[in-house]
């Protein structure tokens, strides 16, 4: 069994709404100096699988289903 | 002169003007409280907390609201036993913010609802009606899925205050609207200002204001 | 030519005419800025280039009514005691194909922006939805994105139409209109045109990002999600930043002032500014550094091309513009001087001292284009042959199976408290607060008559809807399109598209419906397959009051079900006149006789339209044989207490039915009845 954690995040020149909206309320709250956020995910998979198989798989689901390409990036990090 | 009640308006509110139109037909006078601000709330007679999407519902719904400044005013009317009441999104808010037990997620099918339900009135709220033992009222949301770790201590308690009668959104013992301890703070899913005139659905939103 | 200017020219989508068509106006060659906003403001989408020219025939329909001014944003339409409306439908089907969540919302939002911008208050959004086989992702999606921007929005959906047809499989359209009221008692209309020079230009919203820029040349090709810089840059809605915006605007243009104000929307602050200078005939000075940017790296070219979404375009003279601001701000809204209006026509724009463009819109505006399509006379007006080609018709499946409610139900209808019926039902109607009369929205164009006969397919498209209104006792007051069609360089296909136009202004003038506003969209063709041709159309109509509407379905048993049949002539003015006079006798029917249920028999025959009736456990039999016309044929459920006077009432329908075609008739079908439990 592997365990990978995939980090979803929006693209850089991709409007983050949801990040703006945080990043508003926190300067309102008392916190001036956050100048940005961006808000992604944290996806964790297991797989059955060994590990070179695993590998290639992993990023075939984080490509083909995890993400939407036009939106946004991602991380593969094994656990 | 007419009782007041303030309803709290946060970026994103839209059914604030609603809840304006049904309070005032209630013979009440209604006060905009704007979310930047803080309020001294003295003689109002209860506030009431609109639907919509306050903050967009980023992060989680409610929660940006719930850390708004006007809170602070409406922790201290709770304090002095005052009655409020949150709808949709304003019952999001008031779980956020602790007046109310438990707290709102997604539907179960993921989506969006638009529907008119039958609800069963299951205990008395302080202020707000209504006095019938079944309603009729329409829903709208996209986070309605009402949870909460012990739902059976809260019904012995007396906080379940309304009840779906068949499923909507996959909330726990079908909870439609919970109550405080104290019974003066009420939130409930389905909207009771969309029931007020008689080309409507329903009128049973009457009876929520007295 | 060059092999360098050839793909410049392929860049910027400019033919060979046209870029000599450039040189000649300037009298030289295009250089830097200047080739981007030619390209721009040359699009079809942003010239109407090949539409222009039939355009102009719609404007035979406008009647008192119409108080919009030309070339506004959205039509404004005068309903008398007061209450005036402003509405419009505007296509998004190529984002919607490559992004559907984000295309479908930012329809939706650009929509909305049409209406507020106006200084209308929006109370209703529909939809006019085309998709192919097996597109569920497709679907799921759209559905998704409309109610995910208009729900939160605060705006309600009140009606649409979903379609299916394989010739959707690779283009589908997705159809946003909105509709909006002004305020009475400071009913100021907004306008993008100025009576004077001296203003300073605001720029107000969301900050300006690489959104859209090159994402159209992308589109077609597949990208690979490993290079970030070469995946298209997909505009994304935000409807919270939106219900700002609108609350924002609506506050500044009733303090009265804004001198003129104009959305940001397809080729972004290029065609919101060009277009505002050349209707006022004053020059703009722009600053590019003075944008609220959300990417600092971007070009001059990305800043004028920018797509970004909730952006506006505001001219206030200098002393209103403190006070301005401090409604933007009190909104959490960027509000910020980008430039000034001046009495000079030379349009300027200019980073830091660096003047990067200096010419006379009016070249770029007023001299665009404007294409002569070659195009045939439509000669097939024979409903006989309509009906036997729908004989033929093989609806999809997912057509046939397609339940309404599984949509509906994902969108809020009802936000506002004015949603009297609302989507379950064929007919929207919703509640004018202060006349307390009933504003009636219907939704038209049914892809397979058009496929079968585009002539008849455009009556149709208007037709429908205000036979389906007039029937619950509504007036059709005014129209608005959303012309789809494929490539206009084909000959049939830009016949289709004449005939749309030219049968639609005839209809609209034979039975007094304005069409105030509109929308083009061409080119839905991919890899040589173009969709059937599809002019939708949104009919808005009034009712007196809001009680007894008949509703769709059956309500009581033992109540008579009758057919009135409403043959037209197989001529276009002709059959329109007839149209006319039936709307009219079925609207004073409606009236007097206040029917429980009243539908249209729809392009599946009676029998099936009956079956559509069915709920509460109530249906009514006919005969089997019983087949008859589509075009058009109604259904009321009535209620017949008195017996003689009902037969009496029907009998004089009868005659004035006949007098306007001898083939027009009224039958009693049968009883409601109800179903053993």
């Amino acid at each position: 069994m592997i365990r990978y954690g995939v980090k979803v995040i929006p693209r850089e020149v991709i409007l983050d709404t949801q990040g703006r909206a945080v990043s508003q309320v926190l300067v309102q709250s008392g916190f001036p100096k956050v100048h940005q956020v961006r808000v992604g995910k944290w996806i964790e998979v297991e797989l059955n699988l060994p590990e070179k198989e695993a590998h290639e798989e992993i990023q075939k689901i984080a490509r083909g289903i995890l993400i939407n390409p036009l939106l946004e990036n991602y991380e593969i990090v094994k656990l | 002169m007419a009782k007041r009640i303030g309803i709290l308006r946060f970026p994103g509110t839209n059914c604030d003007s609603d809840v304006f139109e049904f309070v005032q037909l209630k013979g009440y006078e209604a006060h905009w409280l704007w979310h930047k601000d803080q309020y001294d709330l003295n003689g109002f007679e209860a506030l009431m907390i609109p639907g919509g999407f306050s903050f967009g519902d980023y992060l989680r719904s409610g929660a940006l609201a719930a850390r708004s400044p006007v809170m602070n005013s409406v922790r201290h009317f709770h304090g002095r036993g005052g009655p409020i009441l949150g709808i949709c999104n304003g019952f999001q808010i008031l779980c956020e913010s602790g007046l109310l037990p438990g707290a709102l997620t997604k539907n179960q099918t993921g989506k969006f609802v638009h529907r008119s339900v039958n609800l069963q009135v299951v205990s008395h709220a302080s202020f707000f009606g209504p006095q019938k033992e079944t309603l009729q009222l329409p829903v709208a949301h996209g986070d309605g899925r009402y949870v909460i770790s012990n739902p059976e201590e809260l019904e012995d308690q007396g906080q379940v205050w309304l009840k779906y009668q068949s499923e909507v959104n996959g909330s726990i013992h079908q909870i439609a609207g919970v109550l405080s301890p104290c019974r003066k703070v009420a939130g409930l899913m389905p909207h009771p200002e969309r029931a007020i005139y008689a080309w409507m659905e329903s009128q049973d939103g009457l009876g929520f204001l007295p | 030519m060059s092999a360098e200017l050839e793909a410049k020219l392929k860049k910027y989508r400019f033919s060979h005419s046209e870029y000599e068509r450039i040189k000649k106006l300037l009298e030289r060659e295009p250089q830097g800025l200047e080739w981007a906003i030619f390209s721009a403001l040359w699009s079809e989408h942003c010239s109407y280039k090949s539409s222009k020219k039939h355009l102009k025939k719609f404007a035979k329909t406008l009647n008192e009514r119409v108080i919009s001014p030309e070339g506004e944003n959205a039509g404004i339409l005068d309903l008398g005691q007061g209450e005036m409306v402003a509405f419009k439908m505007e296509s998004h089907n190529h984002p919607s194909f490559i992004e559907p969540y984000q295309g479908a919302a930012t329809g939706v939002g650009g929509i909305l922006r049409d209406i507020f911008t106006m200084g209308a208050r929006p109370i209703a959004l529909a939809n006019y939805l085309c998709f192919g086989e097996n597109q569920a992702r497709h679907w799921d999606q759209v559905v998704r994105g409309i109610g995910g921007y208009g729900n939160c929005v605060g705006v309600p959906t009140v009606t649409g139409q979903v379609n299916f047809d394989s010739k959707y499989n690779s283009n589908i359209l997705v159809n946003a209109f909105a509709l909006g009221v002004f305020d009475q008692k400071n009913s100021k209309v907004a306008l993008s045109r100025l009576k004077e020079p001296g203003g300073l230009i605001l720029y107000v919203g969301a900050k300006t990002g690489k959104d859209g820029v090159h994402g159209a040349a992308m589109a077609s090709e597949s990208f690979d999600e490993n290079s970030d810089s070469k995946r298209p840059n997909i505009q994304i809605g935000d409807p919270f930043f939106e219900k700002l915006l609108i609350e924002a605007c609506l506050e500044a243009i009733q303090t009265g002032l804004v001198d003129a104000i104009q959305d940001m929307g397809a080729a972004g602050l290029t065609s919101s500014s060009f277009e505002m200078s050349v209707k006022s005939g004053f020059g703009f000075l722009l600053r590019l550094d003075q944008i609220p940017l959300r990417d600092a790296t971007m070009s001059a070219e990305e800043i004028m091309l920018s797509e970004s979404q909730e952006r506006m375009l505001l001219v206030a003279k200098p002393p209103a513009v403190k006070e301005l601001m401090s409604i933007f701000e009190r909104w959490g809204l960027d509000c910020v001087v980008v430039g000034e209006v001046r009495a000079e026509k030379e349009f300027q724009i200019y980073e830091g001292e660096t003047c990067l463009l200096s010419l006379d819109p009016k070249l770029i505006v007023d001299d665009a284009p404007v294409y002569d399509r070659p195009y045939e006379v439509w000669r097939d007006w024979s409903w006989e042959s309509l009906e036997q080609k729908l004989n033929q018709k093989r609806f999809l499946a997912c057509d046939l199976e397609f339940s309404r409610q599984q949509v509906y139900e994902q969108f809020d209808q009802m936000v506002g408290l004015r949603t009297v019926r609302s989507a379950d039902q064929d007919v929207a109607f919703l509640l004018l607060k202060q006349s307390q009369r009933a504003l009636a929205i219907a939704v038209g164009c049914r892809p397979s008559v058009m496929e079968a006969n585009a002539g008849l397919g455009a009556m149709d498209a208007f037709l429908y809807p205000a036979f389906q209104m007039s029937i619950k006792g509504a007036v059709p007051m005014g129209m608005t399109d959303c012309l789809n069609f494929g490539n206009p360089e084909k000959v049939e296909i830009m016949s289709d598209f004449v005939v749309s136009v030219e049968t639609l202004a005839e209809a609209g003038l034979a039975c007094s419906c304005p069409v105030i506003s509109g929308n083009v969209s061409f080119y839905n063709e991919t890899l040589g397959k173009n969709i059937i041709s599809t002019p939708a159309v949104a009919v808005v109509g009034l009712r007196s009051h809001v009680n007894q509407i008949p509703w769709d379905s059956f309500q009581e048993k033992g109540n008579w079900v009758i057919l009135i049949d409403c043959p037209l002539v197989s001529e276009r003015s002709a059959a329109l006149k007839q149209a006319g006079q039936y709307l009219k006798c079925l609207q004073e029917f409606s009236r007097t006789v206040s029917p429980v249920a009243a539908q249209m028999v729809s392009l599946l025959g009676l029998k099936q339209s009956l079956q559509g009736m069915e709920g509460k456990g109530l249906f009514c039999k006919v005969k089997d044989n019983q087949t008859g016309r589509r075009f058009y044929q109604v259904i009321f459920e009535i209620r017949n207490e008195d017996e003689s006077h009902c037969q009496q009432v029907l009998q004089g329908l009868d005659e004035t039915l006949k007098r306007i075609d001898p083939r027009a008739s009224v039958q009693v079908l049968g009883e409601v009845q109800e179903k053993n439990p």
